[in-house]
């Protein structure tokens, strides 16, 4: 027993993926997953910049909120939730196998992935080509276009500035685009992923870039995960007496 | 963990708590952190803690404004 | 003296072990990248430097003699986006922590050397980038982009601007997260938290907040770029937004930069102070947590930049409090410092010129700092060159002199000889003249009344304007000051004396290997087995253990 991990010790020692400056495969997995962590640190920074806007306005116009999130479809944002959490199981799957060496499965899995990714980004386009069509899409975003709720189903209660409406959506736009944008990346990183799992590049020794692909795809899971209730579902329960 | 649609009204704190739980679900099993080093957990500790402070004062600024009547 | 074998300087090293333009834009060596960054950032300290003397020019009378307010506008702000964005904050860790971190903790190379090389290649496109809108037709908001009038008024180019700030903060980010995995994963053997060198920790404390504090401005000035582009009203008053909630954000960013500027400087200073006084540093875990300490305090503080913007008094209050809270760590550093110099055997060489008049210039730039953080004095002191003296004091006085310091101190390192060091101290003493006679009367400006970001003033003022022509000439001194360095150090990198590898005689890693290193860094992987700044007396020299054999003869 301890004869076989010092082989797997001395074997990982001297991987072709070992890159010079490290001294072995264990401190090249360590710093790549510390990497990670650390630029996700950066991206819940970067979220939380616009999730901070999202709360003072919010809190500044409750009603105007309301009403403009109840006019999401909360159907497709509830179908776009389950998608990216089986995603992210499947990910996790795609990880697991990789480390006891099934590269068919880590394939498939990782092929399941992007599937589900692009399930996501499909059901969002659609999502967004409502916007477009009720000319919900804030400011002067779509030249000819400009934002007017009032001739489509959002009627505004009576002394409702139709700005605060506007911040909403302003809102809405920004963080799922950005997060879309997140998930546009994700799925690039993890075609490269697949195509040098194809290759046969990962084995039980040498993981470490499924794994922190991985990371990254359950960290843009994590968002989502925040970004339904919180644009969704915040307000249903106004939804009542504001009609 | 998988859910679909929720019915009707639904309290804000309900719906972000479900949403703290399942982020914590994917952060400690999908992301390996319960079996990673402790290190891991401080970064993401840091995180949320400058979150935190990003949040609190801010918030400190507009939920004071109010107090003192501006003639 | 017992004799030690001088290893012969080896014949490849990290400079001549590939020729041609190509070896040096593909490189993933930590230290040829720090050369690009010391090109690419001295550059836009030049370019800053002449807008700076375009200010100072246009001051020396009390009318408009050089320029329209117009222009002038955009050279105040292109003075400050240059000098904040494109050399202070990449400055020290860009050149002086890329090449010495993986030689102080003993590694081979930076954690991830490619992404190191792309982040040279993302501050250059965000700086041409930024340039680029400077010749167009620049931009008149400030450096600090104050909504509404960057998002609806300017007619400048903010967007491209914007752009460029963007692009480089991706530059600042991957650095700090380099540092971060580097110094957590890539210690040599023995190196512990506690024997590392007091300038790792303060780019640990540095790279933590570019970490923590740069994605914010990031999306900060996306939402300018897109609220310009499609007027969508998130900072603007008549669709229900908020302009301070601008502030909020871009402070929450760049009060923290200030402590990316000069928590670097204090690390080099620690070096100098330490190394010339030939003492361990007085408390070094003080002076080692009061880097942290200043990492985290540094974001709690952002509000004192908006006593007067229509912020909550509440929340001002809670600000000023918090805002003297940083007070503390400064202080442990500055008298560590001085409590290091005590008894110790100090040589004025050049560096250490520098990092005394680091130690003076940065107390006085913190101790006018207090009060602005005082609520009621900076009532009367915000905006004007009150202000600009105190941000100065810290950013030219401190990052700047201990950038130059530490330029010095390692340079016989970087290119493997000496700078001439009679003009070395002679020059020295010019900038600290020079910048002093610059400054000091500012602060007398402002306290006056005198605002900032005017160019004209009331002729009938006569005081006012005898302290700007002291504050010009100050400046034409200290830009002399400037131009004797880069000179000399240009002229050494050729005829200088070839450095031995360990010129000053110290005992940090950085020094047990040639000058300049190999490319690899170290000929085998060290193994740490003292203190940093051990400066052990000679009977207990094996203590040292495997440096001894490094150790040079005296010649």
């Amino acid at each position: 027993m301890a004869e076989d991990l010092a082989t797997t010790q001395e074997h990982a020692a001297t991987h072709s993926a070992l890159q010079h400056h490290f001294e072995n495969m264990e401190q090249q997995r360590e710093a790549g997953t510390l990497g990670m962590w650390v630029f996700l640190v950066t991206e819940i920074m970067f979220f939380g910049g616009m999730f901070l806007a999202y709360t003072l306005y919010r809190s500044k116009y409750p009603e105007a909120f309301a009403v403009a999130s109840n006019h999401l479809d909360i159907k497709l944002g509830g179908i776009n939730t389950a998608v990216l959490i089986v995603s992210s199981f499947t990910m996790a799957m795609a990880v697991f196998s990789t480390q006891v060496g099934k590269k068919r499965n880590s394939i498939i899995f990782l092929l399941m992935t992007m599937a589900l990714g692009l399930t996501f980004l499909g059901i969002k386009a659609i999502e967004y080509h409502d916007k477009y069509r009720d000319s919900l899409i804030p400011g002067t975003l779509i030249p000819g276009r400009p934002f007017n709720p009032s001739p489509h189903e959002l009627h505004l209660p009576p002394g409702m500035p139709i700005g605060n409406v506007e911040l909403f959506y302003w809102i809405y736009f920004a963080m799922t685009g950005m997060h879309a944008l997140h998930m546009i990346i994700g799925v690039g990183i993890l075609s490269v992923i697949t195509i040098l799992a194809v290759r046969g590049r990962f084995s039980p020794e040498y993981h470490a870039p499924v794994e922190i692909s991985g990371l990254y795809w359950h960290f843009v899971d994590i968002v989502w995960i925040f970004l339904f209730p919180l644009l969704y579902l915040l307000g249903r329960h106004l939804a009542g007496h504001l009609g | 963990m998988a859910f679909y649609n929720f019915p009707g009204p639904l309290n804000a704190v309900v719906a972000l708590t479900i949403a703290v739980i399942k982020a914590t679900l994917v952060i400690l099993y999908f992301m390996h952190v319960r079996y990673s080093p402790r290190l891991i957990a401080l970064v993401i500790g840091a995180a949320l803690f400058w979150m935190a402070i990003l949040f609190a004062l801010t918030i400190s600024d507009y939920s004071t404004r109010a107090w003192l009547p501006v003639s | 003296m017992e004799e030690f074998e001088v290893p012969r300087p080896p014949r490849t090293n990290y400079l001549n072990a590939e020729y041609g333009v190509k070896s040096w834009l593909l490189t993933k060596d930590h230290k040829r990248i720090a050369l690009l960054y010391l090109g690419g950032i001295s550059f836009f300290f030049f370019i800053g430097s002449l807008y700076a003397m375009a200010i100072r020019l246009e001051l020396l009378t009390p009318q408009a003699d050089l320029t329209q307010s117009s222009t002038y506008n955009k050279m105040f702000t292109q003075h400050g986006i240059i000098m904040v964005f494109f050399f202070l904050i990449p400055s020290i860790p860009a050149t002086l922590g890329n090449f010495l971190v993986p030689m102080m903790i003993g590694a081979k190379d930076l954690a991830f050397p490619r992404i190191n090389l792309l982040s040279w290649y993302i501050y250059m496109l965000g700086g041409i980038l930024t340039i680029y809108a400077l010749l167009a037709g620049g931009v008149d908001t400030g450096w600090t982009f104050y909504t509404p009038y960057s998002t609806t008024f300017s007619n400048s180019y903010v967007i491209a601007t914007g752009l460029g700030i963007f692009i480089a903060g991706f530059s600042s980010i991957l650095t700090g997260l380099n540092f971060i995995v580097t110094i957590h994963t890539m210690r040599a053997p023995g190196m512990t938290w506690f024997r590392l060198p007091l300038f790792i920790w303060a780019h640990y404390a540095t790279s933590l907040i570019m970490i923590l504090g740069t994605p914010v401005i990031a999306i900060t000035i996306l939402l300018v770029a897109f609220e310009r582009l499609a007027h969508i009203g998130i900072f603007d008053p008549a669709a229900g937004g908020d302009p301070v909630l601008f502030q909020h954000l871009f402070w929450f960013y760049s009060h923290p930069a200030v402590y990316i500027m000069v928590l670097p400087a204090m690390g080099v200073v620690s070096e100098l102070i330490a190394n010339f006084s030939r003492k361990n540093i007085f408390g070094y875990k003080f002076v080692a947590f009061s880097s942290l300490a200043i990492a985290v305090f540094g974001f709690l503080v952002w509000g004192h930049h908006m006593f007067v913007a229509s912020q909550s008094i509440y929340a001002g209050m809670i600000f000023s409090i918090l805002s003297f809270a940083v007070a503390i760590p400064s202080a442990v550093k500055v008298f560590n410092w001085t409590a290091t110099l005590h008894k110790g055997s100090i040589s004025y060489d050049t560096p250490m010129l520098y990092g005394l008049g680091f130690i003076g210039l940065f107390t006085i730039g913190g101790l006018t700092g207090m009060f602005l953080a005082s609520l009621a004095t900076d009532v009367h002191l915000s905006d004007t060159y009150f202000i600009v003296a105190h941000f100065h004091y810290i950013m030219v006085g401190g990052t700047l002199l201990a950038y130059l310091g530490g330029l010095h101190y390692w340079w016989p390192k970087i290119s493997g000889r000496m700078y001439p060091e009679g003009w070395g101290r002679f020059s020295a003493l010019i900038v600290f003249v020079g910048f002093n006679l610059t400054f000091s009367p500012q602060f007398v400006l402002g306290y006056m009344g005198m605002p900032r970001r005017y160019h004209t003033y009331p002729a009938d003022l006569v005081s006012w304007q005898v302290l700007h022509v002291l504050s010009t000439a100050g400046a034409s001194i200290l830009g002399v000051g400037l131009l004797i360095p880069l000179i000399y150090l240009i002229w050494s990198m050729r005829y200088g004396r070839i450095a031995e590898a360990n010129p000053w005689h110290l005992p940090g890693l950085e020094w047990q290997t040639a000058s300049p290193p190999p490319t690899q860094n170290f000929y085998e992987t060290p193994i740490v087995t003292s203190e940093a700044y051990e400066f052990a007396p000679p009977e207990a020299k094996e203590v040292v253990g495997r440096f001894e054999r490094q150790r040079p003869v005296k010649i």
